[in-house]
């Protein structure tokens, strides 16, 4: 094996073996029609409570009242996936830091801002994914991000 | 009719929380979400508190432990000060 071979594999093993990142991936379904109720009752208050005021005005935009009801759903399970992938469950933060951002594509981004970007840490890689379907939104994130030190890192 | 706390509390999971069993069938400590109320319900509960009792719930109590329980629920809304 030549060196510069070896050095590429020493490279790969080094990546695949890497400590100092962790691999985050965290997946949510939403009941769209159970979205459709909450705005239903609680109005102003639950859109202002979860999205922040770019989502409102990207879904408000939509032609009909279905389809922001399932932007908005597509959202909310962006949040509760990304709180199933970074483990924020206990961590107590404001829903607006997870904020899905829309680019002129259409291709989707998950935009981290506040306590939630300080929890998290830097983030090497992060990848959201959204669909909806009849009844029902989804939503996947998929994160690599430096490992936050913890007392048993190995040395 | 006055309530107490637990009982306004239990009402209003029995109107947002979803469960798939009775509310005045669970416990004061028994846990909601293994009772069947998504994260979404729990988004609905904590709006209709904070109307029914007149609080906000601060970001360092959005937390699933907080919502987990009558107990728990009746404990966070009393640090509020409102119980």
């Amino acid at each position: 094996m030549s060196g510069h071979m070896l050095e590429a594999l020493t490279d790969q093993m080094r990546q695949a073996f890497d400590h100092s990142v962790e691999v985050c991936l965290g997946i949510d379904l939403v009941n769209v029609d159970d979205i459709d109720r909450s705005w239903t009752q609680f109005g102003a208050a639950f859109l202002e409570r979860i999205y922040t005021l770019e989502e409102v005005q990207y879904a408000l935009s939509a032609l009909h009242r279905s389809d922001a009801v399932k932007i908005l759903a597509a959202r909310f399970a962006a949040r509760e996936a990304a709180i199933k992938a970074f483990g924020l469950s206990e961590a107590g933060i404001n829903w607006k830091n997870l904020e899905v951002s829309r680019g002129m594509d259409g291709h989707c981004e998950l935009r981290i801002s506040g306590r939630a970007a300080e929890l998290i840490g830097p983030i090497n890689h992060c990848k959201l994914s959204l669909t909806h379907e009849g009844s029902y939104a989804a939503a996947i994130v998929f994160a690599v991000r430096q490992k936050i030190e913890s007392h048993d890192s190995p040395i | 009719v006055n309530q107490t706390p637990v009982e306004r509390v239990r009402k209003i999971l029995g109107e947002h929380a979803r469960l798939g069993t009775n509310i005045d069938e669970l416990k004061v400590n028994s846990n909601l979400y293994q009772a069947g109320m998504s994260s979404q319900a729990s988004v609905n509960v904590m709006l209709a508190l904070e109307s029914a009792f007149g609080v906000e719930f601060p970001d360092e109590m959005l937390k699933r432990s907080v919502f987990e329980s009558v107990e728990t629920i009746t404990s966070a809304i009393a640090s509020l000060g409102r119980v």
